[in-house]
């Protein structure tokens, strides 16, 4: 059996505060935003397979 | 290294045919991952733990992801209301695992991986899920793969990545990002 995955993850105290002020993240790169636009594309293209 | 033309691959969910047929010369050079996927991951779908799509390229399985339903939970006992999450107080937040992700060594550098991350990110902005995050437990070796895409630590001392699908969707194009009726608007103009 592979490891199992941990599912459920809980941010407590210091970790929760860390999280949460840098939740938003800075701006994405255009790489990074052109890779999202194509990501959309590549699941339109296959979503009806499921 | 060229990477390979998306359209020249293709993706399909595991099932017990494709299981049987495509699955043993498949080699990431990780027994781990290797061993998931030939003994665990129909067993987990089965289950309904998670869902495992493979990548095929000149009908063979070129890589994998495995993707689960999760949650980020936040205990914010000492919290005040200024750090609620864009105004809302709820105690955890939807995300989506990407439980593993592991490509054919011999393909490594030909651009599977990407297309397979670009397949949940796609799914995050574009499926029928509200998910406000992406997250990944990389191994070592895959950290630089997703920082690449925007991946970020959730906390300094914890390896879980995340990726912020509100931040991907605000800063897409209004038009593109999560407005279904954008497109057939365009068209009608």
């Amino acid at each position: 059996m592979a490891r199992l995955v941990e599912l459920g993850l809980t941010l407590k105290g210091e970790e929760a505060e860390e999280f949460l002020k840098n939740e938003k993240g800075p701006a994405f790169t255009s790489e990074q935003l052109a890779f999202f636009r194509q990501a959309k594309k590549i699941y339109k293209a296959n979503c009806n397979k499921f | 290294m060229e990477r390979i033309p998306e359209k020249a691959l293709s993706i399909e969910l595991l099932n017990t045919r494709n299981a049987k047929y495509t699955l043993a010369p498949f080699d990431s050079g990780d027994e781990e991952l290797n061993d998931f996927l030939k003994n665990d991951a129909l067993k987990e779908q089965q289950l309904l733990l998670s869902k495992t799509h493979l990548c095929f390229y000149k009908d063979r399985a070129a890589g994998f992801i495995t993707l689960a339903a999760d949650s980020i939970r936040i205990e914010k006992d000492k919290l005040d209301v200024s750090q609620h999450i864009d105004g809302c107080n709820y105690p955890a937040y939807p995300c989506i695992l990407i439980a593993r992700l592991a490509v054919d060594k011999r393909l490594h550098r030909y651009g599977i991986g990407r297309y397979l991350l670009s397949f949940a990110i796609g799914f995050a902005l574009g499926g029928p899920l509200g998910c406000r995050y992406i997250s990944v437990d990389p191994k070592e070796t895959a950290l630089k793969f997703y920082e690449k895409f925007g991946f970020r630590y959730l906390t300094k001392s914890k390896r879980r990545m995340y990726l912020n699908v509100t931040d991907m969707a605000q800063q897409l194009e209004p038009d593109e990002s999560l407005d279904p009726w954008a497109e057939d608007s365009k068209a009608t103009i």
